[in-house]
């Protein structure tokens, strides 16, 4: 019998045999320990991304007790709503994150990524996830936002502990409890000294949005900037270090890069789909519901597999093979429906900037294995550290 | 066949321009527009996967 306990560090090793055999004998899994279910196989999760109504965001998207529950919008926002709910919040955020708006930050996400590229490039290694991966993002959202620079470092820091688990743990610890008390502390006072000296970033676009004189109140605004810090950072972090390593992995798929630098989106694309950042996305049953012959209960908690769903061989033939060339515009990375990610266009952005450049300045990068260490987290997939070899580049201005 | 736009949905991702350019366009207000008012049933498979495809289920088609 297959058994999925997404908190076990061996899970977060690789998940996919795991996946694979969830999709195959259980595609209705019960974890009677945890107390949850999960559905694998991609006809599944898209439904339930779609059906709203039974498979409802009120408890938030964690797995984690302390985290699943009715204020679970306090530090998720919007993503821990239903509509109309949802909607309403949803129009006064997201007009900051249209793809046309983001497109127009491309010069200066590209102008964040160099400078951290100038700070290793000649000394020919890096800790790709240190040294880059897990600032860039966080440079973005932070200058989106109106973080100053010297903040950047301290709320990485809480960010990075919000999310840790230890082995052994299934719940959030008191740590990760402090952080983002200190998170949220940290908002507050800067969404204070907006009102007090008004400025042009997404913060006091929050604090000016405005539908038909409905407005956001703080605590609205401070749970959609915890979210953004969360979801807008670690995310693309991982994202990036895995796009690096499964294409080292892969020198076929490699060499598609080096003879055409049109093909970086695409990497961006099946890495997004072969090994997502976000591999699991928590539901709560709304009324009972009967799927592959068992009976999921009112108020159950239920995760969808997205990282499951893009490995289904249903909807992706050889869907274990890493294929730059593929199509995968049925991947569920970013969700599907009311809460397709918001800031999916950013994160395609910053993706394939910070590769471009990569591809630019150090495209021999080899993985050096023996310095590598996960994240481990429920539901995010990536790399802690992730030492990288290469020809020493030139500094400066690249 | 009429395909409908929900603005409240939509959020201009061109997921739709980019299955069924003919068409579908987004605008400087980063909203879906349907550029053809009576698409040819020849357009319908492309239609039908634009509407299935669309990440914010913004579009919908209805047979009137």
């Amino acid at each position: 019998m297959v058994e999925y306990d997404p908190y076990a560090y061996a899970m977060h090793e690789d998940p996919y045999p795991t996946y694979a055999a969830l999709r195959a004998e259980a595609p209705a899994y019960r974890n009677e320990r945890l107390e949850f279910w999960a559905l694998s196989r991609h006809a599944d999760v898209l439904a339930a991304f779609r059906d709203t109504a039974r498979f409802s965001n009120r408890h938030g998207v964690s797995l984690d007790r302390a985290s699943s529950h009715p204020r679970a919008h306090a530090m998720m926002s919007f993503l821990a709503m239903d509509p109309p709910r949802h909607t309403r919040m949803r129009a006064l955020v997201s007009r900051g994150f249209t793809p046309r708006r983001v497109a127009a930050l491309e010069p200066r996400v590209r102008a964040l990524a160099n400078r951290h590229i100038d700070g290793f490039v000649e000394r020919g290694r890096c800790d790709f996830i240190k040294d880059f991966a897990g600032k860039f993002p966080m440079d973005v959202i932070s200058e989106m936002l109106g973080v100053p620079e010297a903040d950047r470092d301290q709320l990485r820091g809480w960010a990075d502990t919000v999310v840790h688990r230890e082995e052994g743990m299934t719940d959030v610890p008191p740590a990760g409890m402090e952080a983002a008390l200190r998170i949220l502390a940290y908002f507050n006072e800067l969404v204070a000294d907006h009102r007090a000296h008004p400025r042009d970033d997404l913060t006091a676009a929050l604090l000016a949005a405005e539908i038909d004189g409905d407005r956001l109140d703080d605590a609205e605004i401070l749970g959609f900037l915890f979210l953004m810090i969360i979801a807008g950072n670690e995310t693309t972090t991982k994202l990036l270090g895995n796009a690096v390593f499964w294409l080292a992995r892969n020198p076929d798929q490699r060499r598609l890069v080096r003879e055409d630098p049109a093909m970086i989106p695409r990497w961006v694309e099946e890495t997004l789909r072969y090994d997502g950042s976000t591999q699991a996305l928590a539901r709560t049953v709304t009324g009972d519901v009967e799927l592959h012959g068992r009976r999921l209960r009112d108020g159950d908690r239920v995760v969808l597999l997205v990282g499951s769903a893009n490995r289904d061989e249903r909807v992706f033939p050889d869907s274990d093979r890493y294929e730059l060339l593929r199509d995968t515009s049925a991947m569920l990375s970013f969700g599907h429906g009311t809460h397709f990610c918001l800031g999916a266009s950013l994160a395609r952005l910053e993706g394939r900037v910070a590769l471009e450049e990569v591809q630019r300045r150090f495209p021999d990068f080899e993985v050096e294995p023996a310095g590598i260490e996960r994240v481990h987290s429920v539901n995010v997939r990536g790399f802690a550290s992730l030492p990288l070899r290469f020809t020493p580049g030139r500094g400066g201005r690249g | 066949m009429r395909i409908i736009v929900d603005h409240d949905l939509c959020e201009g991702n061109a997921v739709c321009v980019r299955v069924a350019p003919e068409i579908f366009a987004v605008g400087d207000d980063d909203q879906a527009r349907v550029l053809m008012e009576q698409p040819p049933a020849s357009q319908r498979a492309n239609i039908e996967a634009a509407v299935a495809r669309c990440p914010r289920q913004a579009l919908s088609l209805r047979d009137d």
